[in-house]
């Protein structure tokens, strides 16, 4: 009762002096009890003042996602909507710090989006980490290039003449190898092309209801997509066919998918409700049949996403709750309760390199996790086990060696002074044979 | 660089077979030309170790390495080709592959130039050095082979994988004829230099001290198939493949994944075929379904794959004692060092060139239109009739005509590996069920990396002359080559007679084979019995 009062208190205080403000800026969030909250949202407050110094407020951030950059260097790209007259539409580069886990306080470069041009939608990121596209609420797609070195970083935007005003798009999706881009559009609209030909491999305006969801497979052959009407499909990428509809019972309703990012585990991990109850099914992808089901996050969920190495999955709920599942057995790994407080998750990406999430929402701007899973193997590691061997069987064969005179000597050694008593002997061919008899005697 | 990589993966699936599909042949096969060149590049260099470091020139004959000092020197890496391949196996799960193999072939490399060093001039400081480098070089090959036949595997062409997984492992062969090479030139280049009498007519002067650079330049060159691979390798992407479906493992993922969720509530009857087809297939590798269904399979997977091997390797290790013994290469007193060298480079490299390398390609020919059970009978066949054609009427060859010899042997040759080499290989990955497959051919595996331990060691010891005057010095008489040959051409008989308890897979699907389609186990045992009596 007492928590309940001071938060509530907190709420009103913020309220008082501009609540939106909190959201300009990402911050670190760990996983927390009840009190860290407490203390979270004091040191926010704290923050507000600077921020209310620094300049203007912005808009609420819309989506986000990961750039891998060379050098193991990621970046984070995020699109921020519209606010009133005096706030455009942007897109922030930040750079991301991986001993702090968080990213950089203020944006590497900024972009802002013409007032027709609407607001961010969706952002895809290119695996060479060079360009990405943004889907705009005005019905058009938009190629971002990046340049330069961190320092002095810059966007520069191109347009793609078959992505004109198609009309606002839900997902819009690159493959692994980088060969093939699909846009999903709220209107059921699906297409697939040929990347960077933008040469149409599959047109197809009444694919779905309404497009919901959509990913590619590991080897880029199959494109998976979900409807709002709970129907998901199965396209082969290489000429546009639909190859399947997942099977799934009246009361199913599939919303989200992935496909698994492990080449061992040919799956597909599917987000489906179940009446009142949301859980993930994984079908195979050999046969599309549905392997079995299980209720990883308790809420119904929002996003979900997978790691690069298809080790961990990871769900967001539309209560601000996200979950990480260690794909091998299904269990869950990192649960954090009410990251996103009371609101609906609307992106969540892992990191390329780390064992961090990046998750947004429209209340709470961009959060960058770190997971609590256990620590993968590092490199040096491998090494050091390997050299220890190594110096070990070192030992162990100079031991031997010392030790093994006999092993490795001839019977009579290369060095070995001539035996007074031979000499006679060897005056004579005929003895040969009894040099042979003396040759064992020796071993 | 990042999108060229990425699409070298997409190029390599939609172009019909071009220039890419060769690239990707020779990085993929540079792991196992690697792996032949370094395995066997020791036996081209053997005699001479034995001259430099265990001459006693009081003796009318050259000095050779003792039996042991013989037996670890050859043995030694393929010691250490087991430890490795079990080192990682178990590293693969811990990191991606990628990593791991980048691991195996420094490995290779830093321990290939390390067998051409050594710590002092005395024979002891040598051997030790030597035997201790080649044990690390065969811990990296244990590592590099297993990651090789997956990667090539996972960057084949999805149209024409077969031959593309064929092809690749007749690597192989370039890979001894590679050795073979190497030596000729660089003991050409020696005999150039120095013009040394025999031993016979000056032992002091059959050798000079500079012919010490020879065999270290041989073990050495090693390296650089293994840096090339290295570097090729690198600039491979990730691995963007489903494996578990390109290794035909796809149920057993599926199967592991299923233990992890809920599995769907079926109707009564289908709950009832699930139920049956659960207990079907539930079987462990030691239970009775097992033995009852596979057990044959097994002992016969197992048992060819160790009788090849002791062949195999005996052979290919130990072709120059058997060449000398019929006279191709002259005794070794008439010879100095370098011509010791130069004679058994040539004959190991000709008898790759005609039979192992041939052989190699005819299997990729032939395999899917003769099948696996034919040529491994065929193979088996003439490698038994051959080798009782050299053996019994040995005296005859060895005084009369060598050169007949020497063409029977290589038929020897062309017939083990258009034969049981490649096949031993091939159907352990295609007759189980999913679950125990890689179980199964990993024990195969090892089976024939005990023959092949069995065939390096024994046949030094068993080739031996029964008349002790004969005898190389340190050992003890054998049973000599007549002997020796006879005992292998009855190896290659009980591995034909066993492989008769090994099914045909060609054309049948790995359910089929595996039984994993059946519900009733008297069919699968009919089936099973059905593909032995496939005629020859």
């Amino acid at each position: 009762m007492l928590s309940f009062s001071s938060l509530t208190f907190l709420f009103k205080i913020c309220r008082r002096i501009q609540f939106s403000d909190l959201r300009r800026a990402p911050f670190v969030a760990l996983q927390l009890e009840k009190r860290s909250e407490l203390a979270i949202w004091v040191s926010n407050f704290r923050t507000l003042s600077m921020g209310n110094d620094a300049g203007s407020p912005q808009g609420p951030v819309t989506c986000g996602s990961w750039i891998r950059r060379p050098e193991n260097l990621n970046l984070v790209v995020l699109g921020r909507s519209r606010r009133g007259s005096s706030c455009p539409s942007l897109l922030e580069i930040f750079s991301f710090d991986p001993k702090t886990t968080s990213l950089s306080t203020s944006p590497l470069t900024t972009y802002v989006l013409e007032a027709e041009e609407g607001d961010p939608v969706a952002i895809t990121v290119h695996p060479s980490g060079d360009d990405f596209v943004c889907a705009l609420s005005n019905g058009s797609c938009k190629l971002f290039e990046l340049y330069g070195r961190e320092t002095n970083m810059k966007l520069l935007a191109k347009e793609l003449a078959p992505l004109q005003g198609i009309g606002p798009q839900k997902c819009i999706s690159f493959s692994v190898d980088g060969s093939k881009f699909a846009a999903g559009g709220m209107d059921g609209h699906l297409r697939i092309m040929e990347w960077p030909s933008m040469r149409v491999i599959l047109d197809e305006p009444r694919a779905h209801n309404s497009v919901q969801d959509m990913d590619f497979s590991l080897d880029s052959e199959f494109l998976a997509s979900t409807s709002t009407d709970g129907s998901a499909r199965i396209w082969k990428t290489e000429d546009g066919v639909p190859l399947n509809t997942l099977s799934r019972n009246s009361d199913e309703k599939i919303e989200l998918c992935r496909f698994s990012k492990d080449g061992t585990k040919p799956f597909l991990f599917c987000s489906v409700q179940k009446g009142d109850t949301s859980v993930t099914a994984v079908y195979d992808i050999s046969t599309w049949n549905k392997i079995g089901h299980k209720r990883l996050i308790r809420k119904s969920a929002s996003v979900m996403s997978i790691s690069n190495d298809g080790k961990y999955l990871s769900l967001g709920s539309k209560d601000g709750d996200i979950c990480v599942v260690e794909v091998k057995k299904m269990q869950i790994y990192h649960y954090s309760k009410r990251l996103h407080l009371g609101t609906n998750i609307a992106s969540l990406e892992f990191c390329p390199g780390e064992r961090v999430v990046l998750t947004t929402s429209v209340e709470w701007g961009a959060l960058v996790t770190k997971l609590t899973v256990p620590k993968d193997w590092k490199e040096w590691q491998i090494y050091l086990v390997l050299l220890g061997l190594f110096l070990a069987s070192a030992v162990a064969f100079y031991i031997f060696f010392e030790n093994s005179d006999s092993f490795w000597n001839f019977p009579m050694g290369k060095d070995q002074p001539a035996r007074p008593r031979f000499k006679p002997v060897l005056k004579d061919p005929q003895s040969y044979d009894d040099q042979n008899i003396w040759g064992p005697v020796d071993m | 660089m990042a999108g060229g990589q990425l699409g070298v993966l997409n190029a390599l699936d939609v172009a019909k077979t071009q220039w890419y599909h060769f690239t990707a042949i020779v990085i993929a096969g540079m792991g196992f030309f690697t792996d032949a060149y370094d395995l066997f590049c020791i036996s081209l260099v053997t005699k001479l170790l034995g001259r430099l470091y265990y001459t006693d020139i009081r003796n009318p004959k050259p000095g050779v390495l003792p039996p042991n000092v013989q037996a670890a020197v050859t043995g030694v890496a393929l010691c250490g080709t087991l430890a490795g391949q079990l080192f990682f196996g178990w590293l693969g799960d811990k990191l991606g592959r990628k990593r791991v193999y980048g691991l195996t072939l420094m490995l290779m490399v830093l321990c290939s130039i390390a067998s051409g060093l050594s710590f002092g001039d005395t024979p002891k400081g040598v051997m030790a050095t030597l035997c201790f480098f080649r044990f690390w070089l065969g811990f990296g090959i244990g590592g590099d082979y297993p990651l090789s036949a997956t990667i090539m595997s996972e960057y084949a062409n999805k149209k024409t994988r077969g031959s593309f997984i064929a092809a690749v492992f007749a690597m192989q062969g370039f890979g001894i004829m590679a050795g073979g090479i190497v030596a000729l030139i660089v003991s050409s280049a020696y005999d150039h230099k120095y013009d040394l009498p025999s031993y016979k007519d000056n032992p002091a002067g059959s050798k000079v001290d500079s012919l010490d650079y020879v065999w270290r330049i041989i073990l050495m060159f090693g390296a650089v198939p293994a840096a090339l691979t290295y570097y090729w390798r690198m600039k491979m992407p990730e691995t963007a493949r489903y494996t578990a479906l390109v290794a035909k493992n796809a149920k057993q993922a599926a199967s592991d994944m299923s233990k992890v969720l809920q599995v769907e509530v079926e109707a009564e009857e289908d709950k009832l075929q699930h139920m049956v087809e659960s207990e079907n297939q539930k079987y462990g590798l030691f239970s009775k379904e097992f033995a009852k269904r596979h057990g044959l399979h097994l002992v016969g997977t197992t048992v060819t794959w160790f009788l090849l091997d002791i062949a195999f390797y005996s052979q290919n290790l130990f072709q120059k004692d058997i060449f000398t013994a019929i006279g191709w290469i002259p005794p070794a007193q008439d010879m100095n060092a370098i011509h010791e060298v130069y004679r058994i480079a040539r004959a190991q490299t000709l008898i790759a060139l005609c039979s192992t390398v041939p052989g190699y390609w005819f299997t990729v020919a032939f395999i899917d239109i003769i099948g696996r059970f034919a040529i491994q009978l065929m193979g088996f066949f003439f490698m038994t009739v051959f080798m009782f054609a050299l053996a019994i009427p040995y005296n005859h060859w060895k005084n009369h005509n060598n050169i007949g010899f020497v063409v029977m042997y290589s038929f020897t040759f062309f017939f083990s590996n258009f034969g049981p080499n490649a096949t031993t290989f091939v159907v352990p990955a295609e007759i189980f069920p999913a679950r125990l497959r890689s179980t199964c051919h990993g024990i195969s595996a090892a089976a024939g990396k005990a023959g092949a331990i069995v065939g390096a060691f024994g046949f030094l010891y068993a080739a031996q002359s029964t008349n002790p005057n004969k005898v190389d010095h340190g050992y003890p008489t054998g049973i000599g080559v007549k002997n020796s040959l006879i005992v292998l051409g009855v190896i290659n008989f009980f591995g034909m007679v066993f492989t008769l308890l090994v099914p045909e897979s060609k054309g049948k699907s790995l359910e089929e084979l595996s039984g994993e389609n059946e519900d009733d186990g008297a069919e699968a045992i009919e089936m099973a019995g059905s593909a032995r009596t496939v005629p020859v």
